[in-house]
């Protein structure tokens, strides 16, 4: 109960998706909003505090709906708040009922049930300039005695009606929450409920079409001129696949270039972080900690947040602009063969710039079935983490080759789509049975895209992001520390720092797994220091690089001259005198790091969303099973064929 | 398909209609059982202008546009709109 005798009093706003709710919100509360989910599902719960003329009330922004009737998860969430039975929220005083002027029949279905929760209800009309564009114009005055509420329009953009929306739900208070009129019910036989014969959603829609007739009073132009030539090129069979693979272009070339500027400044600040702690803290363990557990760890990760920043924002500058449904529509053809989703192309290619937050935007993905299969195959489109072990490779394989390196890194990334549409094909066939859901989605008019919401979109996203890699990852990064820092090795003082490392990281737990381990990959090309490599990208993938850089003798800090790094791989040898990294042990150790799953903050992250540790299992065996197989048959394959 | 026998004649899946075409929804098949349909518009006695024929295929359903796959669309019957009239213009009267 003392939740409901929170300080504010809670306002709800409801209404279908891409009726200007978001955006609405965003205004009304300005900064001061939190972010979180509802209990026990992934539905994100939004809630600030808007300041009105005479007190402050709490809003909770619901998930966008299209009915009470519950058609996914967030319907439901949405429905059980509004009907007071979700026990994480209590039921809200009034609702801010947000209708889309240009589509006002279908927004006034759920407005009739919105009639029925017994609260009071203001209309806030949006996309007013936009209807009137299109030769409607709604007569308010008609609407307000005709749906028995208040019906304000709104224009948020040029901040026209925020006032007076503001005044009328000071208003309702003003009243009494009990005294203000309801808005009008349809009559029972609109309603037309269980046991009637006919479609109960029918009644309702004649219903909003008799409103509709009374109260749009113009109509003088056609509608959607510009969105229907550009869906023309842009849903093309051809031509809108061609349009869609320009857009990821574009995309990906923006995080790949201008990502680059603040990744370098996150990297350079968490060096001097540690070179600060070095300084402060004295030698020893609890310095190390700091230095390689703590920082060296989650900056590792953090390095990544620019690309998952302007990846976010990207997405929802085009989410907003109308393109992202037309993507969805053109992909749905190739993804369902395999029995994917079109919406699920979105996390797909989040995934090549990290898999954390793409498994997260999975819940876009309604059909349980198709969102787990997404899931299960997302890690193995080739996130950042894997181009610093790609450039690696590539250059110890083709080193006065451009051409021929630049091939090899195509193909990385293709076998990892490839890899995923195949392996989302065999679950399919497999344990995961069932055709994907039948596309069905909104495709919204074209509009300029609102930046101040996309910021805001981005800037959650983030948040949710750092606070994986303050925690999960934390955690991960100091148990990798300690494998491979402890037991410690009886070093005499007077060793060169770069042989103390060596012979401390070789005496280390993470040493005596990688020495145990080398039966296992030998067949791979591997030695057991490029097991310990392996072992440490479990962090982070790119931790191979500094990784191999202790195990082959150049120190940690050798890891940052890449030319030392491959010169000295390249004259690693095995006892028996051989070269370690042969074409075939980096073709074979590429194909690995493509395809195996290592990443526990991915598996983490596979938990929560899943809701259970067995599909991060199922995720963490398919793939290193896929993984050796296929390095395998490259390394077994190449020396067959004389390469070696 | 059995249902089949019980309809007009003149009844034409939704699937079946060319871009341009307007049509009334007589009824939904198995795709009533789509709940997130229905209330997205698409459902027994509204009027529906088919934008894209295809699969998917995008139909016009008051002031907005729908994408959904013709393994739904197959499932509903329509009806041709009469004349040169488009379904929209017959839902709002003129000012």
């Amino acid at each position: 109960m003392d939740k409901l005798s929170a300080p504010f009093p809670k306002i709800a706003l409801a209404g279908n998706p891409n009726a200007g709710k978001t955006t609405l919100f965003n205004v009304l509360t300005g900064m001061r909003m939190q972010t979180g989910n509802f209990a026990g599902t992934t539905v994100t719960k939004k809630i600030g505090i808007c300041k009105l003329a005479d007190r402050n009330v709490e809003l909770i922004d619901l998930p966008g709906m299209y009915s009470l009737e519950a058609t996914s998860i967030e319907e439901k969430v949405a429905g059980d708040v509004l009907m007071g039975v979700n026990p994480a929220y209590p039921k809200p005083e009034v609702v801010v009922a947000v209708l889309d002027a240009t589509n006002l029949e279908r927004n006034l279905y759920l407005f009739s049930q919105l009639t029925e929760c017994d609260l009071p209800v203001v209309v806030a009309l949006s996309m007013v300039d936009r209807a009137h564009q299109e030769g409607l114009d709604v007569d308010t005055a008609l609407m307000e005695s005709a749906i028995g509420c208040k019906v304000i329009p709104i224009n948020v953009e040029k901040g026209q009606g925020i006032e007076d929306l503001k005044a009328a739900i000071s208003d309702v208070y003003s009243w009494g929450l009990s005294e203000y009129p309801r808005p009008h019910k349809p009559s029972e036989d609109v309603k037309c409920g269980v046991g009637c014969q006919g479609c109960p959603f029918h009644g309702r829609f004649t219903w909003s079409e008799q409103i509709v007739s009374q109260v749009i009073k113009t109509r003088h132009a056609s509608p959607g001129r510009l969105t229907d030539s550009l869906d023309e090129i842009l849903t093309h069979p051809f031509l809108g696949f061609l349009a869609f693979l320009a857009v990821m272009f574009l995309v990906f070339y923006a995080i790949f270039s201008v990502a680059t500027v603040p990744m370098d400044l996150i990297e350079l600040s968490f060096e001097s972080l540690g070179d600060w702690v070095a300084n402060v803290v004295p030698d020893g363990d609890f310095q190390s900690l700091l230095r390689h557990g703590v920082i060296g760890g989650v900056g590792g990760v953090v390095v990544f947040l620019p690309q998952i920043c302007l990846l976010f924002l990207m997405l929802a500058l085009l989410d907003d602009s109308g393109y992202l449904s037309r993507a969805a529509f053109v992909m749905d053809r190739v993804m369902r063969r395999v029995g994917l989703p079109g919406t699920a192309f979105v996390p797909m290619l989040s995934g090549h710039a990290c898999a954390i937050p793409a498994i997260m935007a999975t819940r876009v993905i309604s059909s349980p079935r198709d969102r787990l299969v997404t899931i299960l195959v997302l890690p193995l489109t080739s996130c950042s983490a894997r181009i610093p072990v790609y450039v690696l490779m590539v250059t110890l394989l083709f080193p006065h080759n451009p051409y021929f390196a630049a091939s090899a890194l195509v193909g990385a990334y293709m076998l990892g789509i490839v890899t995923a549409l195949t392996a989302a094909w065999c679950l399919k066939k497999t344990i995961l049975p069932g055709e994907s859901e039948s596309l069905l989605l909104e495709m919204p008019a074209y509009k300029v895209p609102n930046v101040r919401n996309a910021l805001m979109h981005t800037w959650e996203k983030a948040l949710i992001f750092l606070k994986q890699a303050g925690t999960v990852i934390l955690l991960i990064s100091i148990g990798l520390w300690v494998l491979s820092t402890y037991p410690k090795a009886d070093l005499s003082p007077d060793l060169e720092a770069e042989t103390a490392e060596k012979i401390q990281l070789e005496y280390s737990m993470a040493g005596r797994i990688g020495k145990a381990m080398e039966p296992v990959i030998r067949p791979l090309g591997y030695d057991w220091q490029i097991g310990i490599g392996i072992l440490s990208s479990f962090a982070a993938r790119e931790a191979i690089i500094s990784g191999l850089s202790i195990v082959y003798g150049i120190g940690e800090s050798g890891a940052e001259d890449s030319d030392l790094l491959v010169e000295n791989l390249r004259q690693a040898t095995r006892s028996d005198g051989t070269p370690v990294f042969t074409i075939a042990t980096c073709l074979s150790l590429l194909v690995f790091y493509v395809l195996a799953m290592q990443c526990l903050p991915t598996q983490a992250v596979t938990k929560a969303e899943t809701g259970s540790w067995k599909w991060a299992g199922f995720q963490l065996l398919y793939m290193t099973v896929l993984a050796y197989t296929a390095a395998l048959i490259v390394y077994q394959g190449l020396r067959l064929f004389g390469v070696s | 398909m059995q249902s089949e026998q019980t309809k007009p004649l003149h009844t034409l899946r939704l699937r079946d209609l060319s871009p341009g075409s307007c049509c009334k929804v007589v009824e939904m098949g198995k795709a009533g059982n789509t709940a997130r349909l229905k209330a997205m518009g698409i459902c027994l006695g509204r009027n529906l202008e088919v934008l894209k024929a295809g699969d998917p295929l995008i139909v016009k359903v008051y002031g907005t546009r729908i994408g959904l796959s013709a393994r739904l669309a197959e499932e509903i019957q329509v009806q041709s709109c009469q004349g040169s009239q488009r379904c929209w213009e017959k839902v709002l009267p003129y000012g």
